[in-house]
């Protein structure tokens, strides 16, 4: 062999080696180049699944879907020849409008040359019917159809909830499934059940080839995913009862609940003033939700569902508790009579007696604040020169009856109310371990009687009611009752709650509710049709009028519906709330609505007018308040009295006077 | 004795393999390319019989016949050529483009190695030594006019042929030296390249001392060579700019990385380089490369077929090719040093020399490990006229060497 012979062989072998370590470096150790060839020749498509329906307790739909129609530009696929005014025209867009759709996307936090983004959304069948037959002509642009929501009802826009392109904050959360675009539900419903409705997009891997054409499914589409349906969810909402609460409280603020106490399905979750759940959907939605945010107005507040997460003082509603507390706490029982002859006088404080020394029953009966400051002094001094073990203990019950504490159900938002502990007010005191003397100063004893310290959401309360007529336990109250078809599998629903009380304590608490109905203080809502337990709740608030508050439970046999009323600033709990409450347990238990003046008295009732009064007041005292023109002042009489007359004539005068100002005001305006 | 005696039973099974191979390939890049290919292969088995039956001094006798057709083709290009990609380098005749360079070669191996074989070949004697760099210059002349840079690479395997005939070795030290200072030039700043060359320099003189007879020739040539290689240094970037821009960015995307021309250049070399490093170790299996099925890479069925291999077949099916490739190749130099023809050992070595320079310029460049010279993989590329020369070349080996192992001299 010569030796130049083996400088080739040798040669050759070096090559072969060095071309064998190259593959391997690309292909074994580097995975650079297969994320590439991942991110540019396979395209992954996803497919986004119907949310499922929403149904009330009797099948009525209350939310399903609608196509929705978008427009997406994928910026690789634009041709050459583009021709801008052409599109522009098929559009109906200008062509500054234009520019500016191309480069707010392209200024997109997730923008990419090869991903269709959104160009233009919410666009009418009519619009893509005449869109669809031309738009083939511009490669760039695709039509994508995007399942909407369609509400079926023109309430409950709180507790529905509505669903909206994710944010970061939404992609952080769950970065494995939501990606830019996708709908999320953002509040309600749509937010607490979001992974049952969703259902699961489908992903299709689909090869492209360097134009970006489709050649086929990627591995035979092994790697696939089929599109899961969002599941169909039935809700414990009984729509005509929630219906009903809502009317009841249009002009109102404030919240209506029903509670099924036998197993803590909730019937009537209502709240006021309502949101119309249309103005979720449609061209204007961001306009509305940006609209509904800033409704604070007279303290409207449309968003802030008043039925979970107001916290009001529940007045004399409260009493039942701390009569049950008292009880349990060995403190006084069912016989215990305090002094209330005269009245209340405790180290200086005053409050009116109810003209008698009774026992617990009518105590209950005439809603007697002496009575229950009495008893509330009894569960302070239960520990002598420990008060705060007393109020601890005191909390506790109340824990146990789920208020003071977060439900912990599948509604969205909730308040946690407020139960005070004894450190709540040994801080008020000073610091003073026996703060036994300054019961009235730290406002300690108002407790007993639902106002001092203690505050309760309208759910809380109808909970509490519907433990206190079970006689000592309750399901936590929930929303949904089937998923699917199949009954709700969320074991937090399962667990009979046990209150802290004895169940023999409730015996004469519910015989006090029932003669509350009878001879009480809820006696004109009594019915012929079916019996009732109650209580009427008066709650005194500094800003005005008292908040009117009435629990009822029906039929007093057996309670099948616990409602527990609220409204703002209206006064007496058994003229507002009180007609409210019945005529709801009247419809539920019979089917029927035979007292039908009381509840037109609540639909036509308003107590818009003392809103604004405190409104005003309010603003007054931020120094934020200017008089308003006469002459809109005017205008706005002249509304509210064409509200009621009928007479044609003198509504024609009125029309043309109220114009004639506007028109007057309009040129006195000075122009900015 | 058996008529198969002489055949080379593993270079033919190679031959067949790697070729049935690249019909695959093809096919899977393009069904109807494929099934072309195909029947471009069962001309150039026809073609190969054809050269069986011939009588074996025809190669030897028709040489100069040959060489002279092929230099005919290549000048022919200037008036009747029709530029495909770029380059004028084919001929359009119907439906059918042909390459005459890759036929060209043939007449030049055959040529060389009679000339060679000859009596009055001496790489000592001026005249030799010219006429043999005529053999190979005159076409190389023309190849350099069209340009076509890949070809022009290819012809120095004639070099590697005649070293083997006693060339000496210095002749591609110093060319690789040369090329070695003009690339570093362009990766690092001249001036350390300087630094670094007046080092080695002085290392190797102060090592060499009492080998060197100092005298003015000695001293010019060292320091002529030094300059020399400095002029390089320094003059290699400049050259760079001077470059059209495309060969300019092929030489850089090596240094730059192909991200930085991702739109230009770089782009064939990113997707040539995602197609086989997407392959893992087997594969994404046949047909089933989304980067091939796609057509992201540029020239995919011809130059750049070596991608499908790396992206279907994987770091197992690519490799076992290279292993295939340089057995076949190290196989026809051992056949070549075993003839007893002088004639058939300078043809053999040219053969072999030839598929060593298009396989190394092709796997360099599909791997980004060589500028990118667009010349094709043997057997494997997709393309009628390459396929024939080179089988054309294989059958007239396997006959030279057929009829070789069955004379008695």
């Amino acid at each position: 062999m010569k030796s130049q012979y083996l400088k080739i062989t040798v040669l050759l072998s070096l090559l072969a080696i060095i071309f064998i370590a190259r593959l391997a470096y690309l292909q074994l150790f580097t995975d650079r180049y297969a994320l590439n060839a991942a991110n540019t020749s396979i395209k992954t498509e996803y497919i986004i699944p119907q949310r499922g329906v929403i149904f009330d307790r009797n099948g009525k739909i209350m939310v399903g879907n609608q196509p929705s129609y978008e427009i997406s530009f994928t910026e690789a696929l634009i041709k050459k020849d583009f021709d801008t005014l052409d599109f522009c025209n098929l559009m109906k867009i200008s062509k500054q409008d234009f520019v500016k759709r191309i480069n707010a996307i392209k200024s997109e936090k997730y923008y990419s040359k090869l991903t269709p983004m959104t160009f233009m959304k919410n666009l009418s069948r009519e619009e893509i019917a005449r869109i669809q037959e031309i738009i083939f002509k511009y490669p760039a642009f695709s039509i994508v159809s995007r399942p909407q929501r369609q509400y079926e009802i023109s309430t409950s826009g709180n507790l529905l909830g509505y669903t909206n392109e994710v944010n970061d904050r939404d992609i952080k959360k769950d970065s494995v499934y939501y990606l830019p675009g996708d709908f999320i539900g953002k509040t309600g419903i749509e937010k607490s059940y979001e992974k049952e409705l969703r259902g699961e997009k489908g992903i299709q891997y689909i090869q492209k080839d360097i134009k970006l054409r489709s050649i086929g499914s990627y591995k035979n589409g092994t790697l696939d995913k089929d599109v899961i349906t969002g599941k169909d969810i039935t809700l414990t909402i009984d729509y005509d009862l929630q219906r009903m609460a809502e009317e009841m409280l249009v002009n109102k603020q404030g919240a209506i609940v029903a509670i099924d106490p036998t197993n803590g399905e909730i019937l009537v979750l209502a709240t006021g003033p309502d949101i119309d759940p249309n103005l979720f959907t449609g061209p204007e939605k961001t306009k509305n939700l940006y609209r509904l945010q800033m409704d604070t107005i007279y303290n409207n507040r449309p968003t802030f569902d008043r039925s979970v997460q107001a916290a009001y003082p529940p007045g004399s509603t409260f009493k039942l508790l701390t009569a049950a507390a008292a009880m349990q706490m060995g403190v006084m029982d069912e016989n215990t009579i305090f002094p209330c002859g005269g009245g209340f006088n405790y180290r200086g404080l005053r409050v009116k007696g109810h003209g008698g020394a009774d026992p617990l029953i009518p105590a209950i009966q005439v809603s007697s604040n002496c009575y229950f400051s009495y008893a509330f002094i009894a569960i302070m001094n239960k520990y002598p020169g420990n008060p705060s073990k007393g109020v601890d203990e005191w909390k506790k019950i109340m824990s146990s009856f789920g208020v003071g504490e977060f439900l912990n159900n599948d509604i969205a938002v909730g308040s946690k109310g407020r139960i005070p502990s004894g450190a709540f007010y040994e801080k008020r005191s000073g610091g003073k371990k026996d703060w036994s003397s300054a019961y009235t100063m730290n406002g300690s004893i108002f407790n007993g009687m639902g106002q001092g310290d203690v505050l309760l959401t309208p759910l809380q309360m109808a909970n509490s009611v519907a433990a206190i007529v079970n006689k000592g336990w309750y399901y936590t109250p929930h929303i949904v009752k089937s998923i699917d078809g199949k009954p709700n599998p969320d074991p937090r629903f399962k667990v009979k709650h046990k209150t802290l009380v004895d169940p023999k304590h409730f015996g004469p608490i519910i015989k006090g509710m029932e003669a509350v109905v009878l001879a009480g203080t809820a006696r004109g809502l009594k019915s012929a049709d079916f019996t009732m337990l109650a209580k009427t709740g008066t709650a005194q608030v500094p800003q005005g009028k008292d908040n009117s508050i009435f629990v009822l439970a029906a039929p007093a046999e057996n309670p099948k519906i616990v409602i527990a009323a609220v409204m703002e600033h209206a006064g007496f709990g058994a003229t507002w709330a009180g007609p409210a409450a019945a005529v709801i347990a009247e419809k539920y238990l019979t089917g029927d609505l035979k007292r039908e003046h009381l509840y037109k008295k609540m639909v036509d009732a308003s107590f818009m007018p003392e809103y604004k009064r405190q409104w005003v007041v309010e603003l007054k005292r931020k120094g934020l308040y200017k008089e308003p023109n006469k002459d809109s002042l005017k205008i706005e009489s002249i509304e509210d009295s064409l509200k009621f007359i009928k007479n044609d004539q003198i509504r024609a005068k009125l029309i043309y006077k109220r114009d004639s100002l506007r028109v007057r005001l309009k040129t006195q305006t000075p122009k900015k | 004795m058996k008529w198969t005696e002489g055949l080379d039973k593993l270079s033919i099974f190679l031959y067949l393999a790697i070729s049935l191979f690249a019909v695959a390939n093809i096919y899977s890049v393009d069904e109807g390319l494929g099934k072309k290919q195909l029947i471009f292969f069962c001309i150039s088995l026809f073609v190969g019989l054809i050269i069986f039956v011939m009588r074996t001094k025809f190669f030897e006798n028709f040489a100069s016949i040959i060489y002279v057709f092929g230099v005919l083709l290549l000048i022919g290009l200037f008036p009747f050529g029709t530029e495909i990609l770029g380059q004028k380098n084919w001929y359009k005749v119907g439906g059918f483009t042909m390459q005459p360079v890759e036929f060209a070669k043939i007449g030049v191996a055959l040529m060389l190695s009679n000339y060679v074989s000859g009596p009055d070949f001496n790489l000592k004697i001026r005249k030799s030594v010219l006429t043999t760099l005529a053999i190979i210059g005159i076409p190389a002349v023309v190849v350099l006019i069209i340009p076509d840079v890949g070809s022009l690479l290819v012809f120095t395997a004639f070099f590697i042929a005649l070293f083997r005939e006693g060339l000496n070795g210095w002749v591609f030290g110093v060319g690789g030296i040369l090329a070695a200072v003009f690339l570093f030039a362009l990766a690092i700043d001249p001036l350390y390249l300087v630094i670094a060359l007046a080092v080695i320099y002085g290392l190797v003189i102060l090592l060499n001392s009492y080998k060197i007879h100092w005298n003015v020739f000695s001293v010019a040539g060292i320091v002529g060579s030094f300059l020399l290689l400095c002029g390089i240094a320094y003059g290699s970037p400049l050259a760079l700019e001077k470059m059209p821009k495309h060969q300019r960015e092929r030489i850089e995307v090596l240094y730059k990385g192909e991200k930085a021309f991702r739109d230009t250049s770089g782009y064939n070399l990113l997707y040539s380089k995602t197609a086989i490093g997407s392959g893992g170790f087997f594969g994404k299996g046949y047909k089933e490369g989304s980067v091939t099925q796609g057509k992201f890479v540029p020239e995919q069925e011809t130059d750049y077929i070596f991608c499908t291999v790396g992206e279907e077949w994987g770091f197992f099916g690519a490799s076992l090719l290279v292993i295939f490739y340089a057995v076949f190749i190290g196989r026809i130099y051992y056949l070549s040093e075993k003839q007893k023809s002088a004639f058939n050992r300078v043809f053999g070595y040219c053969f072999a020399s030839i598929l060593l320079m298009h396989f190394a310029i092709n796997l360099g460049m599909v791997m980004g490990l060589f500028p990118t010279v667009g010349i094709p993989l043997p057997y494997f590329s997709y393309g009628g006229s390459s396929l024939l020369a080179f089988s054309i070349m294989t059958f007239i080996f396997f006959k030279l060497n057929y009829t070789d192992r069955n004379s008695l001299v």
